[in-house]
């Protein structure tokens, strides 16, 4: 079986002057229908795509295909996640409102498209593993990167005719005319090195990383890169040797007054008595005040303040009961100085209610005792319910 | 103009890929809907009759949003009734004791309940004759029950009514296994007399919403203070806020005449009631001049 003549032959290219000469030659090369012919130029030379018969790239097409596809993806996911699979209602919409979507199916789209656009290019279109277009190995391409117009007739198959397309590149005028063979690549200028290269590195990689994995867990001896969770901090309500209590969280240097809550500088209640109330009592201030109260008295206090919350049952705590004659008799001071520094089994609560809020609160609480030991011309003009009045409820016999 | 960009094959070729991943869409679609119905909102709560909100035990969602209740006099007791112990005061009583004093007095009345802890005076140890602030006859509980005792946790007790509060009497007694002596019998006769001759006022009640109501109607504001723009130097460097400076002035009674009540006053609640804290460094002769500059801006 003899060999093709053609085997490892590239093809034939023939350079001209000019941009003009190479378009004029261009029809007549194609005529003879030898193989693909192909223009090299220095510069980008106006309808030699057309004049060569090229086709239009399928990229754009590639990529809005694509596109819609990622949005499409984004679209179902978004869907299928929040209002299919785990339906969550977000903002008060729909689990499926599709306007949260938007976003995301943008981004995917954008996603899908450029990566087509970039890896279609590079791996589908230009062939990509490629090393060393034939053409950059012939002595042609030192005149074509200068000042000449290259045309090659290129082999497509095993019947490539060398000495027909010599002679075509001659009758249209090319002077000089190169035969180039196929460039013979060896070692790592191959494809198939490169890929077996690529190969490897992941093997090793993958090797590697378990085995430094296995390592680490087995042979600990790196402790600061073993967990990122292990390396020394200060955990809150953890154990920690740095300080000397052995405790990770510390108290406030001693004398540290934070903004805002400045030590109220008073030795007793009953010097507290004659405190005044700041506040003004307004729709704001109660309002203000019943917050804090629900906030931070009402488990004890109840929400009548008259002590008698689900805690004294739970715990076997007697909160006082704010309603007694002794409490509403209580100048504001007192209550704010109880506040402040706490009485009995009750706390400072100073860190936790601003004074705004401190002062609030007794307002408040002014309205809860008035609620409850209301004076008898609060009813007036008031429509009582029926089976309401008194003695529904454990009146004496 | 379209051709430019794309041939009619290849839009062609274009929708024809549209296509194919539209129906498989639609086939996954069906597919999750139809053949699969319990893909469909899984995680869906089950239907059911519609969960009634807790009710209180007033009936009303918010505690404080009860109906207004009229006030009414609880008629006197027969002193006859409460005076000694018998088996039915004695079961109240220890009823009432295990709602309201076992928390501090201990479940046998030995002082040691959980709440004691920390308390300063520690709670009454009932079992032993010692220490009692009032006295251990029933006048002497009484009139703890109905003030207190000051200076301790001890709060009064006078919203249980007569003869709850009596039939704790007796039955705080009978937790101390000692002599409780002989009555004082004038002592008797004026809480007999106290007893028989009026009865215990409830006073009406009225959702919270309203008092807060109320107590907006019944505020007087203060007057104000004049503009601190043309005041005297002291008074703008002072008085950080008129308006509480104004509530503050109006609480305390005789700072007109006497500036060394308004310097206490005021130096205690710097800087919440208006007042810079600077306040604190000042000497008397500068007090007599702030409250003459106040006197000046206060409008009469």
């Amino acid at each position: 079986m003899t060999e093709p003549k053609n085997r490892g032959m590239f093809g034939v290219v023939g350079l001209f002057e000019s941009a003009d000469a190479l378009m004029a030659a261009i029809p007549k090369v194609r005529e003879a229908g030898l193989g693909k012919v192909e223009a090299y130029t220095p510069y980008p030379v106006h309808g030699l795509d057309k004049a060569l018969g090229q086709r239009r790239s399928p990229l754009g097409g590639m990529v809005m295909v694509m596109g819609v596809l990622g949005a499409l993806t984004a679209f179902l996911f978004q869907w299928w996640i929040s209002g299919i699979d785990y339906p969550i209602v977000t903002g008060g919409k729909a689990p499926t409102s599709w306007q949260a979507f938007v976003p995301i199916m943008f981004e995917v789209t954008v996603l899908f498209a450029t990566f087509t656009a970039g890896l279609g290019m590079l791996f589908f279109l230009n062939k990509l593993p490629f090393f060393g277009h034939p053409v950059l190995h012939a002595q042609a391409i030192a005149d074509i990167t200068r000042d000449r117009f290259g045309l090659a007739i290129e082999a497509e198959g095993d019947g490539f005719d060398v000495e027909a397309a010599v002679r075509a590149l001659e009758a249209a005028g090319a002077r000089p005319i190169e035969v180039i063979p196929q460039p013979s690549f060896s070692g790592p200028m191959t494809a198939r090195y490169l890929e077996r290269s690529l190969l490897g590195i992941a093997i090793a990689c993958a090797v590697s990383g378990y085995a430094m994995y296995w390592a680490v867990k087995l042979f600990p001896v790196l402790p600061p890169t073993s967990h990122m969770l292990v390396q020394p901090r200060l955990d809150p309500q953890k154990p920690s040797a740095f300080f000397k209590d052995g405790h990770g969280m510390q108290l406030p240097v001693p004398g540290t007054v934070a903004r805002g809550y400045l030590p109220l500088g008073l030795a007793s209640q009953e010097e507290a008595a004659t405190l005044v109330n700041p506040l003004a009592v307004s729709e704001k201030v109660l309002e203000e005040g019943r917050q804090a109260y629900m906030n931070h008295c009402v488990v004890c206090h109840g929400p009548l303040a008259n002590g008698v919350p689900t805690l004294t049952s739970a715990y076997g705590a007697k909160p006082a009961n704010l309603q007694a004659k002794q409490f509403r008799d209580y100048p504001d001071g007192k209550i704010y100085w109880t506040i402040v520094m706490g009485k009995n089994a009750m706390p400072s609560y100073a860190a936790d209610l601003s004074e705004e809020d401190r002062w609030a609160v007794i307002h408040y609480l002014r309205a809860l005792q008035r609620a409850q030991n209301a004076k008898p011309g609060d009813l007036d003009g008031v429509k009582l319910e029926a089976g309401s009045g008194p003695g529904s409820e454990g009146k004496a016999p | 103009m379209m051709d430019a960009y794309v041939t009619t094959e290849e839009l062609r070729h274009l929708l024809s890929a549209l296509l194919v991943v539209v129906i498989f869409i639609c086939l996954v679609a069906l597919f999750a809907f139809l053949i699969i119905p319990g893909t469909r909102n899984a995680n869906a709560p089950i239907a059911g009759p519609a969960v009634n909100p807790p009710q209180g035990q007033t009936g009303w969602l918010d505690v404080t949003e009860y109906p207004p209740e009229e006030g009414y006099t609880v008629p006197p007791v027969d002193p006859k009734t409460v005076m000694t112990p018998t088996p039915v005061l004695l079961a109240r009583g220890k009823v009432l004791f295990e709602q309201n004093c076992v928390a501090c007095h201990g479940p046998e009345g030995h002082g040691d309940g959980p709440a004691a802890k920390g308390l300063n005076p520690p709670p009454r140890n009932f079992s032993q004759p010692t220490g009692w602030v009032n006295g251990y006859q029933i006048e002497g509980i009484w009139k703890t029950l109905q003030e207190g005792v000051k200076g301790s946790a001890m709060v009064e007790y006078d919203y249980l009514s007569t003869r709850d509060r009596m039939a704790l009497v007796h039955y705080v007694q009978s937790l101390g296994d000692f002599s409780h002596g002989p009555e004082d019998p004038a002592k008797l006769a004026a809480l007999a007399k106290l007893f028989a001759s009026a009865g215990q006022v409830v006073p009406p009640k009225i959702p919270v919403s309203m008092a807060m109501a109320k107590l907006e109607e019944e505020y007087v504001a203060p007057r104000p203070l004049a503009s601190l723009a043309e005041a005297p130097p002291l008074v703008r460097w002072s008085v950080l806020s008129p308006a509480r400076a104004a509530r503050t002035l109006a609480g305390i009674p005789h700072w007109r005449t006497d500036e060394r009540a308004l310097a206490k006053e005021v130096v205690r609640g710097a800087p919440a009631n208006g007042f810079a804290p600077a306040v604190a460094t000042y000497s008397p002769g500068q007090w007599k001049e702030f409250r003459d500059q106040l006197e000046g801006i206060c409008i009469p």
